[in-house]
């Protein structure tokens, strides 16, 4: 754990160093929050026949911009995908440790220090906001702590998902197509282009058979208080299952590539 | 004309890599086809936006969007200053005997952006085919001007932000918010936000002019008046002589400061 | 050809940080430091000489390089090359010179070489006439054959120097300017490098400055060095004048039949002793290798002797530190 706390520390600071990339990053999450909310609440005064009312979208939207980074899988080590891509990687392959559960802490770390310094200054201006158009408090405490827990878990499932990335960058070279692919369906599926409950009723079944919507629609509807303690307790277990099963397959598949590239010779 | 052998060049230097290129392009495909969805859920949903149907939302959607690809396709030298002033690639256009601007439009344009554009033209032509009204040769020509107009205000806001490079070397992201936050914002008539609002991006920074004022025309919804909608591009289009101006001024004190 | 006179530069830079701590600090405050680049350069070059621009990093070489290509405006002081102001006439300036900086590429990266020069050609309004000569000269003179329709990105590090190189003279500029045009060359590449420079310079007339770490360089090409440091010109003058003054220094390795004695010898100094074998170093200003010759096999039975000169690095690192400046 000792090189996990390095890497955060490490990843931190270099986004400390980039202080004009930060702020403007959380100023663009900003605006863009306040943008979508104006653009609701004009389509909101055209309909009142809506599964989910203003005041909870507006939550929802605000925590989407303000966990930008953590349900982003634009969002990538391009460092690792240069070794990967160069060939340098034959130099990872003999370091002793087992290297996806390296690479994976390094992926985790990475996104949690991102969003560590971008979160809260995106949200403290959201609770400024009035209501309807801010952020609200959560419904429930129980509702907050089980946000929490699902958001925590958010980060592994997203980096599990994020490894798939390099899988296939072993296997194909130039796959970086495919990891473009990979981002944009994530951010449709998981609430980012338009929020999932206002999807129409026959979308909801391909949402929910997918992992995508628990990098942010899920953890943020427990805020709100749109999925009840039951829902929330039960979808979290989806979560963890999830999580289980795609490490345990990347893992797999990880291996399997990995090994490709020694034969190569990197 | 040499922007055209300038653009040659990189274009030959992009097929280099046909499978990076290809696979980006699909890519961007499956992005903007997702996005649009999105836009038809949003009509699913609520049947009109505050007056505004899907036709003259999409219209404004698909204008703004590749005004910006344009944008970005044409400017990228602009867009990628900071880059280019760290490689030194700005040093070696100032030992050119020829006009930095020009020499900066024209420095890396992308086969890739220029795929970006051609989808979006496609689906443009697709969208006014499938739900155009009354579609005339002249509303064709003042689409064509609104998105020219469009493509140069997003390539003034490139040219500012590259300006601002010149004094700090990283890169200014704050731009971001006028460009993404512009094609966000854009991408619906901005009548329906807060007045202020409106007026800012009316007549300070003219996205009005490339959208919600020209739409209105193609759309049918003026009854006086309707000349000065028509021409409402051409005034968009002037916002990109100051940003010229401003740009020039930067990269005169580059000079003076230097890397 | 060339005249600075009174050259300022002055940059200012943001404080390093480190630890999280100040890393977090600089977020809403930064601290700059000022650092003087070149402090009253002042240099002239005549037509047809070939300068050979030497000194530590950081000593001002490649700043002042940029001030007289265009690229840099200096805080204070005049410079008219040809007859213009590069920083003013950049345009009209550039047409007549020639820039290679070693670290990094101007051409274009992905493309065949050959298509670079034809963008070349029109950047430069090179007459058809002039460019085809140019480039059969050129590729006869660089060997650029072998590679001249590969992209860049294929080309070893010595073919990039010399497609670099003859990018910059396809205009037929009457002075170039070579910013470490050997860095990371195999010594064949460095050779042919170097005669090239010589031969263009006789031929045509070019008028080169020429920055270099390598000091092999400047023996091979030119007589003539500057000397920069701290912003500073601190010599400027012939490289014979250099070796003479900072070169006295000979290392003298002498063998003898028996064991002997270490044999101390005034005007040398010993530095190493084996069983039958003495290293010393020798000041040739203060007594001359003979006579030490002469002293020593006055006292042992001598096999052999060898004398070796200071290399030129040496040389040069002493020259540094004489001038306290690395």
């Amino acid at each position: 754990m000792k090189w996990f706390k390095g890497i955060f520390k490490m990843t931190f600071i270099s986004e400390l160093q980039y202080r004009a990339a930060a702020w403007s990053g959380i100023l663009t999450n900003i605006f863009i929050g306040a943008i979508f909310i104006m653009i609701y609440s004009a389509f909101y005064k055209s309909s009142t026949e809506v599964p989910m009312n203003f005041k909870d979208l507006a939550s929802y939207i605000w925590l989407g911009q303000g966990f930008f980074l953590l349900t982003s899988l634009s969002f990538q080590d391009w460092e690792l995908i240069d070794t990967v891509r160069y060939g340098s990687v034959s130099y990872e392959m003999v370091r002793p440790y087992e290297l996806y559960g390296f690479w994976f802490g390094r992926l985790m770390a990475q996104r949690m220090a991102a969003v560590a310094l971008r979160f809260l200054p995106v949200l403290a201006v959201a609770f400024l906001i009035p209501d309807p158009y801010g952020l609200s408090l959560p419904a429930t405490w129980t509702g907050l702590i089980l946000s929490i827990i699902s958001l925590l878990l958010s980060f592994i499932l997203a980096t599990a998902i994020s490894m798939y990335v390099y899988i296939f960058l072993f296997r194909v070279l130039a796959a970086w197509g495919a990891t473009t692919i990979l981002a944009v369906i994530s951010s449709f599926f998981s609430g980012g282009i338009i929020p999932i409950p206002l999807m129409p009723d026959y979308m909801y079944q391909i949402v929910n058979a997918l992992p995508f919507r628990y990098l942010g629609d899920f953890p943020f509807r427990v805020y709100t208080g749109g999925i009840g303690t039951n829902d929330a307790v039960f979808g979290i277990l989806i979560q963890i299952i999830w999580i289980l099963g795609l490490i345990l397959l990347g893992r797999v598949l990880f291996r399997i590539a990995s090994r490709k590239v020694e034969i190569q010779g990197g | 004309m040499l922007l055209f052998k300038y653009m040659k060049i990189n274009i030959m230097s992009n097929l280099e890599y046909p499978l990076a290129t290809y696979s980006t392009l699909l890519a961007r495909m499956v992005g903007i086809i997702l996005e649009l969805i999105g836009l038809f859920f949003l009509f699913d949903r609520f049947q009109s936006l505050v007056g505004y149907s899907l036709y003259e939302v999409g219209l404004c959607y698909l204008i703004i969007r590749l005004a910006n690809a344009l944008s970005i396709c044409f400017g990228k030298g602009y867009n990628s200053m900071s880059g280019l002033i760290r490689k030194g690639a700005f040093d070696t256009m100032l030992i050119r005997p020829r006009n930095l601007v020009l020499q900066s439009f024209s420095h890396a344009l992308d086969i890739r952006d220029l795929g970006v554009s051609v989808q979006y033209i496609i689906m443009l032509v697709l969208f006014i085919s499938i739900y155009g009204v009354n579609f005339t040769v002249m509303k064709g020509i003042v689409l064509l001007l609104t998105v020219i107009s469009g493509t140069a205000i997003f390539l003034g806001i490139l040219m500012i932000s590259a300006g601002i490079c010149f004094f700090s070397v990283k890169n200014i992201e704050a731009v971001s918010v006028f460009t993404d936050g512009g094609v966000k914002l854009g991408s619906y008539p901005l009548t329906i936000y807060n007045k202020w609002i409106t007026r800012f991006f009316t007549f300070i920074i003219p996205f009005g002019c490339a959208n919600y004022l020209p739409v209105l025309y193609i759309a049918d919804k003026i009854d006086s008046y309707r000349w000065l909608y028509m021409l409402s591009p051409v005034f968009g289009m002037l916002f990109i002589i100051p940003c010229i101006f401003i740009w020039y001024a930067c990269a005169k004190h580059y000079s003076s400061t230097g890397s | 050809m060339i005249e600075l006179k009174n050259i300022n530069k002055t940059f200012r830079v943001v404080k390093k940080t480190s630890g999280a701590k100040e890393a977090f600090k600089a977020m809403f405050h930064r601290e700059y430091k000022e650092i003087e680049a070149l402090k009253d350069l002042s240099l002239k070059v005549n037509e047809g000489e070939i300068v050979g621009y030497i000194g530590p990093n950081g000593a001002g070489k490649s700043t002042s390089i940029k001030v007289m290509s265009g690229i840099l405006t200096p805080d204070s002081g005049e410079c008219s090359i040809m007859g213009y102001t590069p920083w003013k006439d950049r345009r009209r300036y550039v047409k007549n010179i020639g820039v290679v900086f070693g670290q990094r590429s101007q051409l274009w990266w992905d493309v065949p070489v050959m298509d670079s020069f034809l963008l070349l050609k029109d950047i430069y309004n090179v007459p058809e006439k002039t460019f085809r000569e140019n480039v059969d000269m050129l590729t006869e003179m660089l060997n650029l054959n072998e590679f001249i329709n590969q992209p860049l990105r294929q080309l070893s590090l010595g073919q990039k120097m010399r497609a670099e190189i003859a990018g910059s003279l396809l205009h037929n500029p009457q002075l170039l300017f070579l910013d470490e045009p050997t860095i990371g060359l195999d010594a064949t590449t460095k050779l042919s490098v170097r005669n090239f420079i010589k031969t263009i310079n006789k031929e045509k007339g070019t008028t080169i400055m020429l920055t270099t770490h390598d000091m092999n360089d400047i023996d091979a090409i030119t007589d003539r060095v500057v000397l920069i440091g701290k912003g500073r010109i601190l010599y400027d003058g012939s490289f014979e004048q250099i070796k003479k003054k900072y070169g006295n220094n000979k290392t003298l390795t002498v063998s003898f039949e028996n064991e002997a004695e270490p044999i101390e010898i005034s005007g040398a100094v010993l530095t190493k002793i084996d069983r039958n074998q003495a290293t010393y170093t020798v000041d040739t200003g203060t007594v001359s290798i003979a006579e030490i010759i002469n002293r020593l096999s006055e006292k042992t039975q001598l096999t052999d002797v060898d004398v070796k000169s200071q290399a030129i690095e040496e040389i040069v690192a002493s020259l540094y530190e004489h001038f306290n400046i690395k």
